[in-house]
């Protein structure tokens, strides 16, 4: 009974909740407050494929769940960055018959690095993604390690574990468990010598000797080998190679695939993706048929037009290894460039921290673009680090008012690369300010 | 008349999170930029090192994991490390490295790990993260005010004889709760220990003018008001609430 009134009140705050935007989070507060141990009463009929990791969960999830409907299955996944144990129950008791039956083909959930001791206790996946784990969002992770150990003590043994073979942090998770491993061959944009100063994995995971690169794609994500103990890239089953970036182009199991956002990032997690699918039952060429047609979400990525000027919108949270990406795709671009350095106080906690930007390696910039614009409430404190990484009074320029920013982007040219920190969506009005 | 300086990182690869490198490059670009010469060397896991060789010693803040694997190579050579404390070597040790030159800490897979018992805390691991910002006086000059960053899973009991900070806002040494956590961080002949993290002279102006001015035995000329005003908006915010 309490499940029922649970699933009925939840769906109903749902209901109201999507007139005032709060649907993904509040209804299954609501009915875990109602129901404790709700995520326990569900019954799925179909298979369980959970997605977590540092970078790229939104994408992945989003994904799988593209490449499962376009094969013709019914599937239930949870919305975008509702990855909590609320947002998980929201997802289900939406999804769910009154019984508590999941009817749909496949279940696919994000769920949070921090939170799978909760969600995996009740709901065990038959299958885990795991993209990659770096240092991210210190003052919520405080350090991989940690994030690491939370997930390693919530995969329960029966679930088949689906790892990045490039990342040697996640390869050493439950090592009893089976597995299915992806990756990416080298490729013209590998490099021998890491460009990056984050690095999570200089010395082995295992021995703490210094770990050697056979290549690296980007940070610590590469082939791996360690010359003191052994440990090394695994063979990898769903491997990208022969990759034409320029084309969105790679071939995986002998099969040729192709992607819309043409990225190293993106053709790794596109791999994790398909080889998640096939284990999970699609067809290789149903799976790959399905990842060419996905786009990636505008949440974290926008283009617009700002006085007459191309403007694009890359979103992070305090997690240098995707800011190293926003440095990269700008980089990869034709044509002159300004870059808008929009970074605030820790979103909820209002820390001011800003330790995680002297692990960006914003010195990939130095002579790249036109003008580097820092805004936002820690501007000064971006001005501050430029000028540690050898950047002169001349190539920034620091905004002390938002208002401001429209002016002082006058003085840039070219497109403008707006890369925002500690925000969900658009932070505090910056677009508003610059239209 | 250029100076030759040598900065020594310890464990560079190993005790290496969030921009705590930042700190070593922070005062070889000043020092650069008054002129002077300045070698930057790393030592890791199985190298030899030598501190009384290098004119400033660096260890910075690393997960409990690393910190462990560390240990004895780092105890290997306590003789020589206790040595250049005694003889006024600068040292700068950020975050969990403090533990080191305790008596003795606590792992993550609670083992006692002994310390090289320079100063009488111990370190305790919960094993739970534990953040939060720190404004603080510096002991050696109480007009000096600085802002920090705490990430960490550890504490210090023990009696702070040499205390390097009086903590305005936010944890000291201990747990939160225990009576002497206003204090914090390790202020003994030219040895700098504190548990803020990462790039803490980048943002504190003042704690590197006088790390430099120990360096070279002279007021250090260059323009920080860029720093300066970034670090006093920093801390007008915590006067705003």
């Amino acid at each position: 009974m309490k499940f029922l009134i649970a699933v009925l009140v939840g769906r109903f705050i749902r209901f109201v909740g999507k007139f005032v935007n709060r649907s993904s989070n509040l209804p299954g507060q609501v009915a875990l407050k109602i129901c404790p141990d709700l995520l326990q009463r569900f019954t799925l009929q179909g298979k369980f494929i959970a997605v977590t990791g540092s970078n790229g969960k939104t994408t992945s999830t989003n994904l799988i769940a593209h490449i499962l409907r376009q094969a013709g299955y019914s599937v239930a996944i949870n919305t975008e960055g509702s990855n909590l144990a609320p947002g998980v129950a929201t997802t289900l008791l939406t999804s769910c018959t009154l019984s508590g039956k999941l009817p749909q083909d496949y279940l696919v959930l994000e769920v949070d690095e921090r939170f799978t001791p909760i969600v995996f206790k009740d709901l065990q996946p038959d299958y885990l993604v795991v993209t990659n784990l770096f240092r991210d969002q210190v003052v919520r992770n405080g350090n991989p390690d940690i994030v690491f150990e939370k997930i390693q003590s919530a995969i329960p043994k029966k679930t088949t574990l689906i790892l990045n073979g490039n990342d040697p942090i996640t390869l050493q998770l439950a090592p009893e468990n089976s597995r299915v491993i992806f990756g990416m061959e080298k490729t013209s944009r590998s490099a021998e010598t890491s460009e990056f100063l984050t690095q999570d994995c200089k010395v082995c995971p295992k021995c703490f000797h210094k770990l050697r690169y056979n290549y690296y794609h980007y940070n610590h994500i590469g082939d791996f080998v360690c010359d003191f103990c052994g440990y090394r890239t695994p063979e990898i089953q769903y491997m990208a190679t022969d990759v034409n970036f320029e084309a969105g182009t790679f071939v995986v199991q002998g099969e040729n695939a192709s992607v819309t956002y043409k990225t190293t990032f993106h053709i790794i997690n596109t791999c994790g993706a398909i080889a998640a699918c096939v284990t999970a039952g699609v067809p290789l060429a149903k799976a790959i048929q399905g990842a060419a047609t996905f786009q990636v979400s505008k949440e974290r990525y926008d283009e617009m037009d700002l006085s007459g000027r191309k403007a694009v919108l890359m979103l992070t949270k305090q997690n240098p290894t995707s800011l190293d990406q926003s440095i990269s795709y700008t980089l990869e671009q034709p044509g002159e460039k300004t870059v808008v350095l929009h970074v605030n106080n820790v979103l909820y906690t209002e820390k001011k921290d800003i330790s995680w930007l002297y692990d960006v390696t914003f010195e990939r910039l130095k002579g790249k673009v036109n003008k580097i614009v820092c805004s936002g409430s820690r501007a000064y404190d971006i001005a501050v680090r430029l000028r540690q990484g050898g950047f002169t009074s001349d190539e920034f320029l620091v905004v002390d008012q938002l208002p401001q920013i429209k002016e002082e982007i006058k003085k840039t040219s070219g497109t403008i690369y707006i890369l925002a920190a500690s925000a969900f969506g658009n932070e505090d009005g910056i677009l508003e300010a610059l239209k | 008349m250029n100076q030759n300086y040598t900065i020594l990182h310890l464990y560079s690869d190993t005790m290496d999170l969030y921009g705590d490198s930042f700190n070593v490059t922070a005062i070889a670009n000043r020092l650069r930029e008054m002129g002077d010469n300045c070698e930057i060397l790393c030592a890791n896991l199985g190298d030899d090192f030598d501190p009384m060789a290098a004119d400033l010693i660096y260890m910075g803040h690393g997960k409990a994991r690393n910190l462990a694997a560390i240990a004895p190579h780092f105890l290997s050579h306590g003789a020589a490390i206790k040595e250049a404390v005694e003889a006024g070597k600068i040292f700068l040790v950020t975050g969990s490295s403090r533990m080191l030159f305790g008596e003795s800490f606590e792992t993550y897979a609670h083992k006692i790990q002994e310390g090289l018992g320079l100063f009488p805390y111990t370190g305790v691991e919960t094993g739970q993260v534990f953040t939060g910002d720190v404004v603080a006086h510096t002991r050696f000059d109480p007009s000096l005010r600085t802002y920090g960053f705490v990430n960490r899973t550890a504490y210090l009991v023990g009696e702070n004889t040499h205390p390097l900070f009086d903590v305005q806002i936010g944890p000291g040494d201990g747990d939160g709760a225990s009576a002497a956590d206003h204090l914090e961080g390790t202020l003994y002949r030219n040895f700098f220990g504190t548990w803020q993290m990462g790039p803490l002279l980048a943002r504190n102006p003042g704690l590197l003018r006088e790390i430099l001015r120990r360096l070279t035995g002279s007021e250090p000329e260059y323009d920080d008001s860029l720093e300066k005003k970034a670090l006093e908006l920093t801390l007008s915010e915590f006067d705003h609430h």
